[in-house]
């Protein structure tokens, strides 16, 4: 949908128009996106925080990062919003760059959300305190996620379930687990890889 | 930008740098020598010729105005100084082969040298340093060293020897005019030294520019993805815009100054020039000289006067290269990661059982991301590690593989204190698999070998085999040849996780560390992670980062950690026992799980139900 890769045959249409008609610019100012590998460049919080939003404030900014759950964390490093990110984000964990990242993305103000697997390094509790926070915040938008667990998009609108490029099946989650096997097949697994004793 | 190591230069002296470049010529000592040999030999027939052109021209004059004109001796005359001037070309080709040697093995020794000390390098230099510029001093200030040494070693010791020996010949000729050429001399060193110091500051300036573009360029290119998708491409491109400027003016800057140079000495020369043409004409006139002697003074002088500006405007490159070599020997005396001879503990004889005695560490000095740890693991037992992300997890794993060094406390393997253990040695025993995955750009085959090099075939298609690899890597087109792209294009992320614990099993060592974070993997995948990450730890000691239930709930020892600490630690069933930090945990990770997957269970019952009742009902 960003263009990042054009489509070989076919139409991505976003608002009636196709996206190839779009310049990417303009496509992609409406839409904000946490990639699938959390990347932060050399600067500060505050200067990777802004490249989605150039001309946040920093209240602005510490409201993003309690969406994304990220305050707490970045009040107890040493300088705050100031403090140094080395390059990749180096130093810090895989979940805190992460949050980093969606708190990067929430503070767009778009049409379109795209979330690429990107709670895959947090935890369960922190994951689904994410999601709550940010459920205001993505009521007017479109959002997509793309996960690997259940879980995450179980309360989605719709579900499309894609198997080697192909979209197999669409519903919500209810309807799927009736009539996809696929779906069921996969929610299973992840059942007995976290069985109760 | 954070670590670029500007050097900032007061002084403008670069003589330290360029003595140690010069003592690194010194295995090629026996080439110099000869290359020096063939130098003096070029400059003497250099020097010698405008003397015997010098009573070339006195026959000629002697015929002229005596009417002695002696045809034989000027041929003689003439037939030598031809022969001198092949001489000369022969010696200068064999100084040119002999310096160029000499310095390219000089330049292969220093990266050499670079790229070793990479290895010995602690992790911590690393964060701080941007990979950028660390990587430009192996690269472009090594190349500039090589270009700019070649360049200075061949014309330097030319134009040193071609200055001696005019000066000796200007003085056998005529003292007087010598001592006037001879004015010339600390005027043109006061003007060298001046301009030197000026022009130092911003050679430095000049690579250090350098290596900040570079560091610029590779994060650019690196997360370009997320600029595009955030539109930042202008402000990338107006960062790289400004650091090009700052390189530009700092280089513009150091030549413009260090260029000054030759043609103030020209000017000098010149000068000088003039005042030996005049007093030289006086002396003629005087009867004192020949004006054959005059000719091959003047051409003395003109050899003499033409190294020096030579050696002004190899300052330039002296400079240069010196600032390189500056950045480049920061870099190989940084301290390294010392290298002990310690008690090597063999594989073999390591049954595995580790102790961390109250180990306390901080990656950055006040914030401690380890206090006080204290455990005991016996061989063969799993070690669970919990706590929410950033509690220090990854800390434990570091110290254990001594990445970095302990501020107090010990950690010991099988009763051997890890920090008296060489360190190659130390790891020879653990095999990893993470959460980032590491891959290089080799094939399928080399990728899973780099676990146990030399491998044969057969056992590495055994441990692929026992990772779930097997399978998928013979449905790609060229099967275990595959070459993986930088990121492993062509696999998805679970695959990739599955090829670093086939080579993890390939590797065979007693105490494994994995990390569970599966991230972005379908689950059918994960699935066969799980799987292969349990035949795995089959009869070894492991150190697990735990993200699922059942691996914790199997643990012999779960580590509870919050804000690097270890707050608790026991059995799954002693810890949920208490009403402390492992049971809150607990509820909000997997409970809400639970909760949610018991849904799907229910759901499942009830849909089962209704398939029982659909047959049941005989449609």
């Amino acid at each position: 949908m960003p263009r990042f890769l054009n489509a070989t045959s076919g139409e991505v249409r976003l608002g009636g128009a196709d996206v190839r008609t779009l310049p990417a610019g303009r496509l992609r100012e409406r839409i904000s996106v946490v990639p699938q590998h959390s990347y932060l460049f050399s600067g500060t919080v505050a200067s990777n925080l802004r490249m989605g939003a150039p001309e946040a404030t920093e209240d602005e900014l510490w409201q993003a990062l309690q969406l994304a759950q990220a305050g707490d964390f970045v009040r107890g490093l040493q300088d705050g919003l100031h403090a140094a990110v080395a390059q990749g984000g180096a130093g810090l964990s895989g979940g805190q760059r992460q949050r980093l990242c969606i708190a990067r993305a929430m503070l767009r103000a778009a049409d379109l959300y795209i979330f690429d697997d990107s709670f895959s390094a947090l935890d369960y509790a922190t994951e689904a305190a994410v999601r709550e926070a940010m459920a205001p915040a993505l009521e007017a938008a479109t959002v997509i996620m793309v996960a690997e667990r259940i879980p995450t998009i179980m309360g989605a609108d719709r579900i499309l379930v894609l198997e080697d490029g192909r979209l197999v099946a669409q519903g919500t989650h209810a309807e799927l687990l009736e009539s996809s096997s696929t779906y069921r097949e996969i929610a299973e697994s992840q059942l007995a890889l976290d069985e109760q004793p | 930008m954070k670590g670029t190591h500007a050097a900032r230069r007061t002084t403008g002296t670069f003589l330290p740098a360029a003595k140690r470049l010069l003592g690194l010529l010194r295995p090629s000592g026996g080439r110099m020598v000869l290359a020096v040999a063939a130098t003096c030999g070029f400059a003497a027939l250099n020097v010698a010729a405008p003397k015997l052109l010098g009573d070339a021209t006195d026959v000629v004059v002697d015929g002229f105005m005596h009417g002695t004109f002696d045809a034989g001796k000027l041929a003689m005359l003439l037939g030598v100084v031809s022969l001198m001037y092949v001489g000369t070309s022969v010696f200068n080709w064999v100084q040119g082969a002999l310096t160029a040697q000499a310095v390219q093995r000089l330049v292969f020794g220093l990266r050499a040298a670079v790229e070793d000390k990479l290895h010995r390098l602690p992790s911590a230099h690393f964060h701080e340093q941007a990979r950028g510029d660390v990587l430009s001093r192996a690269t472009n200030d090594v190349d500039n060293i090589s270009q700019a040494l070649n360049q200075l070693l061949t014309q330097l010791i030319m134009s040193v020897l071609m200055l001696c020996g005019s000066l000796a010949m200007m003085l056998w000729i005529s003292p007087l005019l010598a001592a006037i050429a001879l004015v010339s001399v600390p005027v043109s060193t006061l003007i060298t030294v001046f301009m030197a110091r000026q022009s130092q500051t911003y050679f430095s300036a000049q690579w250090a520019s350098t290596g900040e573009l570079n560091a610029h360029v590779e994060e650019f290119i690196t997360g370009h993805e997320v600029i595009k998708a955030f539109g930042q491409q202008d402000t990338a491109a107006a960062i790289f815009g400004r650091g090009n400027d700052r390189l530009a003016r700092a280089s513009a800057r150091a030549q413009f100054v260090s260029g000054a140079v030759q043609p103030l000495m020209v000017f000098v020369a010149n000068l000088n020039y003039v005042a030996v043409a005049v007093v030289g004409a006086l002396q003629v006139a005087a009867g004192v000289m020949t004006i054959g002697g005059i000719q091959a003074f003047i051409q003395f002088s003109r050899l003499f006067t033409q190294p020096m500006g030579q050696i002004g405007g190899m300052l330039t490159l002296m400079q240069s290269c010196a600032a390189s070599a500056e950045r480049v020997f920061a870099l190989l005396d940084e301290p390294e990661v010392p290298r002990e001879d310690g008690v090597p503990v063999r594989q073999d004889s390591l049954r595995g059982r580790i102790d961390f005695e109250d180990v306390t560490f901080a990656y950055t000095p006040g914030v401690p991301a380890a206090s006080g740890l204290s455990f005991s693991v016996l061989p063969g037992q799993t070690v669970a590690i919990v706590g929410h992300t950033g509690a220090g997890k990854t800390t434990v794993v570091n110290l254990l593989m001594r990445f970095y060094e302990l501020d107090s406390g010990r950690i010991t393997i099988d009763g051997t204190d890890i920090s008296t253990v060489p360190v190659d040695s130390l790891r020879s025993n653990f095999a990893v698999v993470m959460q980032d995955v590491w891959l290089f750009s080799g094939t399928v085959r080399e990728n899973i070998e780099y676990g146990s090099p030399g491998a044969d075939d057969d056992r590495i298609l055994a441990a692929a085999e026992a990772s779930h690899v097997d399978h998928f890597v013979r449905s790609l087109p060229a099967g275990y040849g595959t070459v993986l792209g930088d990121d492993g294009d062509s696999l998805s992320q679970g695959q990739r996780q599955l090829i670093t614990i086939a080579r993890a099993r390939l590797a065979d060592r007693s105490v494994l560390i994995l990390d569970e974070a599966t991230s972005s993997v379908d689950t059918r995948t994960e699935m066969q992670i799980k799987l292969a990450m349990n035949r795995l730890r089959h009869g070894k000691t492991s150190f697990i980062i735990a993200h699922r239930l059942s691996t914790v709930r199997d643990a012999d020892l779960i580590l509870v950690m919050d804000h690097g600490r270890i707050v608790e630690q026991g059995t799954h069933s002693s810890l949920l026992s208490v009403d402390g930090h492992y049971r809150h945990l607990y509820e909000a990770q997997f409970r809400g799980v639970d909760r949610e997957l018991g849904a799907i269970r229910r759901h499942r019952g009830r849909h089962a139900a209704g398939r029982q009742r659909y047959r049941e009902s005989g449609l």
